[in-house]
């Protein structure tokens, strides 16, 4: 018989103002405890979530993000806690939040495609301007529907941005040096791009061609659903030095930002590995408490092979993200008649929020090669980190916060322990 | 410098051509078009990878801006194939290098001919059809197809006959959820926003009601017919029970099995909507001529219903279901009698006509637009289409414009069944009715009938060296577009699709959406650009959108189940949801094989399409979340993000 929602509860404890653990034992098999950090309101959440399979009694359905945060602590390799970052809700194996690192030293570590889900290196980029909401205003109408124009479709079979199978691998080897090459993108974009908007990795042979055939017609393309090119104005700010080292300091200042990601290529590679992977783990007696966990060891060729495609669908999602950047530049240079950088339209930053990267961080003081899974989780390495770039150097990486259409996002820095630092928010307009 | 010869002046034909233009700057395109109005594919918004809506418009020929394109304006009489030369209606010919066919489609002919039957295909029978409805009162519309359905809905103030082969309405695009969701709709009178005022008081009683299983309206009617006035438009009326929406359906004697029609509560209908009732006979035909309706070409094999024909839209299954709150009701269906649509067996294509969608058109914007025309040029056209066979599809928004009757209207829905015979023995004038007899033996005298009951590829004119399909006479292409003469590619609604070219998720309809996606990719083949990566792109998974009743109608894959006639049932299960109140509310159902998603139909605006198109292309395995699957309370976008 399954527990009752009060024995769940016992191996949940608050260790902290908004966080929480959830100690081993929680499911079969944890090798590390996991933890969430909350709110009121999404503790609230989370834990009738729970309640609620519990009283559906466990079978199928959706599992709670609390047991899929506590089934990727079970996993071989997992390091330290299996972390869950706001709003962590219920996805496809990993929950939607979930960060997980995993030992790249130890032989059993896995890499699991669930961990970066299936539109991988779904990202958000902020580009700024220096107009103001009262330049905009008038024109609002236009200029998104110039936007919009711009962005989904072009003429005949071909986006605006004409694409041919070979500008296809060029740009899963490349990233946005193919968009740099091409001419879409500027050189400064990219040293304001998560890698520089190019995982070195990729190996576009170990892309199927069923991916590429999925992903030839959306290059420079948005996507439906929560993805959006939206434009947006500065409200509030809560850092000067900080917002002034990004160059978005005026409240009413203009702003557009781009979420969007690799979409069916992206589902196709993830979709890919998980059918390997599967062999795999009956292959290599890799036991996981949930099968959409499927994985496989970092240094088997399963492993390896969805590293390179994952990386080569990440390029597409640069790609995409900075021909979304040229069209935009192309509309508002067409609105308010002069060249995008005369409009100081430079990329504040570009970051990822569904990949998975090798990294070195210190575990329990010793530095270690990890393998970091992350989730609907974005990076935010802090000040002096040696992979941001020298502009934010001093202010800690940007890190931005998408809002969903018609609520706040939110631009952040990356700080020594603490995740997250509200400097500044920029309210939705279009 | 190559020259390339695009016959048709349809969908397939000018998309084809436009995209050759671009294509091959070098080269001579020339596009024979035996009408001088063309029709072409505007502001298109492309929902997902697959998913593009687009209007339809009529572009004139002096105006394409392509400096290496040349218009005949001719008619296509004949191919010599060895010769690679097509033969023009006026005795000269055309040389190619690669020739692209998309002469399209000709709607079929009733059983029975008579003046009063007008058929419904394209701009000029439209034309036709304002005129001849100046003078009807009773109108009998035959079809069951995008024409008949929109055409229903818009004719305001006249008796209606609508007859049609299926059990169901809209049978060849919908299901019975979905059909009887869109129903809901057309229910809404035309105090819009009264009868929102009164569905949203209704949603909590409703809702309430939902919880006593005795609750769900059920109407086993037989033999009855509840006729009410209607002043203006003939929408299907809710009989008013105890919850205001209970659907009547008149049995007939002879069955014994009960039509039970639950009307989705979720649908929240007014129970109080004054207007025109739709009697629906049942069938009442006899077993023969029940199994001659089944026979036509369009659905050979098609499964008949089951005995017990069971709608319900939000029917309540899982007794004390914590997600019942939301009023949505997943609902598993893995029967042996297979509540989908069953529709075409293999090899069995669905020939659904000139079938009007893009519901973004803006006629007005077009002063070329048929609307415009006399009815003389719009006569003349119309016939000298049928004589050159090279007719093409409505217009879009074309039935907006259709007077509307004077007398009080009603729908009388006749299903299961044919025209037998019209009796009309030429002695009668236009001003009398005919007599239109049936195949399960009712009778109809009807001023006008209308038919829109399907097409047939137009390649009658074409020599035989053409392979054509077994089942309509298409012409058989390839996953490139190509006949089996080298060199000479079909598209559109005149083309037939191998079988290995077509994608596990992709099957045949001849629609608008289908014609622009393989014009374009027949351009792409013809210009010799196309990377083996493309290799058969129109054909990976079916995708259309539409709009009927102004609600956003999105079809997926094998939304209806087409293509698995051979699967065991009880590896198919289909969910589906109905959430929201009238105007804002949506419709999703979704059918899974062993677990995997095959395909959805999306009504409303549900922001599903792109992960869905996603999941079924995936291929991965869904069947541990069950009927929770459609919970509204998960974000599925998220969750496959």
């Amino acid at each position: 018989m399954g527990r009752t929602y009060e024995q769940e509860m016992d191996y949940i404890e608050s260790i902290a103002p908004c966080q929480y653990l959830v100690k081993q034992g929680f499911v079969p098999n944890m090798r590390v405890p996991g933890t969430f950090y909350v709110n009121e309101h999404l503790k609230s959440l989370i834990f009738e979530e729970l309640q609620a399979a519990v009283a559906k009694g466990g079978v199928g359905g959706f599992l709670p993000a609390v047991k899929q945060l506590a089934n990727v602590a079970a996993l071989p390799g997992i390091v330290q806690k299996s972390i869950a970052l706001p709003d962590v809700h219920s996805g496809y194996g990993f929950a939607i939040g979930n960060v997980a690192a995993f030992d790249m030293a130890d032989p059993e570590a896995v890499v699991s495609p669930g961990g970066v889900g299936f539109d991988i290196n779904c990202g958000v980029r902020l580009l700024r301007t220096n107009l103001m909401e009262a330049d905009v205003a008038p024109v609002k109408e236009q200029l998104a529907q110039s936007l919009f124009d711009h962005i989904p479709v072009g003429v005949g079979s071909q986006g605006i941005i004409p694409t041919t199978a070979k500008d296809l691998e060029a740009a899963l080897e490349m990233g946005m040096d193919y968009s740099l090459r091409e001419g879409y993108a500027w050189a400064e974009d990219k040293e304001h791009c998560e890698e520089q908007g190019r995982l070195l990795q990729a190996d576009i042979t170990k892309v199927s061609q069923r991916a590429k055939k999925r992903g030839l017609p959306q290059m420079g393309t948005l996507g439906a659903g929560n993805h959006y090119a939206e434009i947006q104005v500065v409200e509030e700010i809560y850092d000067e030095a900080a917002a002034r080292k990004m160059g978005i300091d005026r409240l009413g200042q203009v702003c557009v930002m781009i979420h969007s990601g690799s979409r069916g290529l992206g589902h196709q590679v993830a979709t890919d590995a998980l059918t390997a992977m599967e062999r795999a783990m009956a292959r290599d007696g890799i036991q996981v408490n949930d099968r959409q966990l499927a994985c496989a060891r970092i240094s088997s060729k399963e492993g390896q092979d969805y590293l390179a495609a994952m990386a080569c669908a990440a390029n597409y999602a640069f790609v995409n993200r900075a021909s979304m950047t040229f069209l935009a530049r192309q509309a508002f240079a067409k609105m308010f008649k002069k060249p995008p950088d005369q409009l100081d339209m430079h990329v504040v930053y570009d970051v990822s929020h569904n990949i998975a990267k090798v990294e070195e961080h210190l575990v329990d003081g010793q530095m270690k090669q990890l393998l970091v899974h992350r989730k609907g989780s974005t990076r935010a390495f802090p000040p002096h980190h040696p992979l941001i770039p020298i502009d934010y150097q001093l202010t800690g990486q940007p890190v931005l916060i998408g809002g969903t259409m018609g609520t706040c996002s939110y631009v952040l820095t990356g700080q020594p322990l603490i995740i997250a630092l509200q400097i500044q928010a920029s309210k939705v307009q279009v | 410098m190559r020259r390339l010869v695009v016959v048709g002046g349809g969908i397939a034909g000018v998309c084809c051509a436009e995209e050759l233009c671009r294509l091959c700057a070098e080269d001579a395109v020339i596009l024979v078009s035996a009408s001088s109005t063309l029709k072409g594919v505007d502001n298109i918004v492309r929902h997902t990878k697959t998913l593009e809506e687009f209007e339809i418009v009529e572009r004139d020929l002096d105006k394409l801006p392509y400096p290496n394109l040349q218009v005949i304006n001719t008619a296509a009489a004949d191919l010599v194939v060895q010769k690679q030369q097509l033969v023009l209606a006026d005795g000269s010919s055309v040389a190619f290098d690669h020739l692209c066919i998309a002469s399209g489609a000709i709607p079929k002919a009733p059983a029975a001919d008579s003046s009063h039957v007008l058929m419904l295909r394209d701009t000029g029978s439209i034309q036709t059809l304002s005129q001849r409805l100046e003078s009807a009162k009773r109108v009998m519309i035959v079809g069951n197809g995008g024409i008949a359905l929109e055409l229903v809905q818009a004719l305001r103030g006249y008796e209606i006959v609508w007859v049609m082969k299926h059990s169901h309405i809209g049978d060849a695009f919908f299901d019975h959820d979905a059909a009887e969701y869109l129903l809901g709709q057309l229910r809404e009178p035309e105090a819009g926003s009264r009868s929102l005022q009164i569905a949203s008081d209704r949603a909590g009683v409703v809702h309430q009601d939902a919880h006593s299983p005795a609750a769900a309206p059920i109407s086993n009617v037989t033999r009855a017919a509840t006729l009410s006035g209607c002043p203006a438009k003939p929408f299907m009326q809710a009989v008013s029970g105890a919850n205001g929406s209970a659907f009547q359906h008149a049995g007939s004697g002879g069955h014994s099995e009960a039509h039970q029609v639950q009307v989705g509560l979720g649908q929240n209908l007014p129970g109080s909507i004054t207007g025109s009732a739709i009697s629906s006979r049942a069938a009442n035909s006899t077993q023969e001529e029940g199994g001659k309706g089944c026979e036509s070409a369009q659905t050979p094999g098609k499964y008949s219903h089951g005995k017990l024909e069971e709608l319900k839209v939000s029917g309540r299954e899982r007794p004390g279901d914590s997600g019942e709150s939301h009023g949505f009701t997943p609902r598993s269906t893995a029967t042996d009698k297979r509540p989908w649509k069953w529709g075409s067996g293999p090899e069995t294509e669905q020939n659904l006509p000139g079938y009007v969608q893009g519901g973004r058109a803006q006629l007005g914007k077009d002063p070329q637009g048929h609307h415009g025309m006399s009815p003389a040029t719009a006569e003349a056209r119309d016939r000298s289409a049928k004589r050159q066979c090279l007719g093409h599809a409505v217009g879009p928004r074309w039935a907006q414009s259709l007077p509307a009757g004077r007398g009080l209207g009603h729908v009388i829905l006749e299903h299961d069944c044919k025209i037998a015979s019209i009796q009309d023995d030429g002695e009668c004038n236009d001003g009398d009715p005919v007599l239109v007899r049936l195949t399960n033996q009712h009778e109809h005298a009807a001023d006008l009938v209308i038919v829109a009951t399907g097409v047939t590829p137009n390649t009658d004119w074409l020599p035989p060296e053409l392979e054509r399909g077994p089942s309509d006479g298409g012409i058989a292409v390839d996953a490139s577009m190509q006949s089996s003469v080298r060199g000479i590619f079909a598209a559109g609604d005149c083309c037939w699709v191998r079988p290995e070219a077509r994608g596990p998720q992709w099957f045949q309809m001849r629609l608008w959406t289908q014609a622009r996606a393989q014009g374009l990719y027949a351009a792409k083949c013809m210009s010799g650009q196309a990377d083996p990566l493309e290799l058969g792109l129109p054909f990976e998974l079916f995708t259309h959108i539409t709009r009927f009743c102004g609600q956003k109608v999105v079809l997926l894959g094998l939304y209806n189940g087409q293509r698995l006639d051979s699967e065991p049932p009880k590896e198919i299960v289909t969910y589906s949801r109905t959430l929201g109140s009238k105007g804002s509310g949506s419709f999703a159902r979704v059918l899974l094989l062993r677990g995997r998603l095959q395909g959805a139909v999306l009504i409303g605006e549900t922001e599903l399409e792109e992960t869905f198109e996603n999941l079924i292309l995936d291929g991965i395995d869904l069947s541990r979340y069950g009927p929770d699957f459609m919970d509204p309370e998960i974000d599925l976008q998220e969750v496959f993000d």
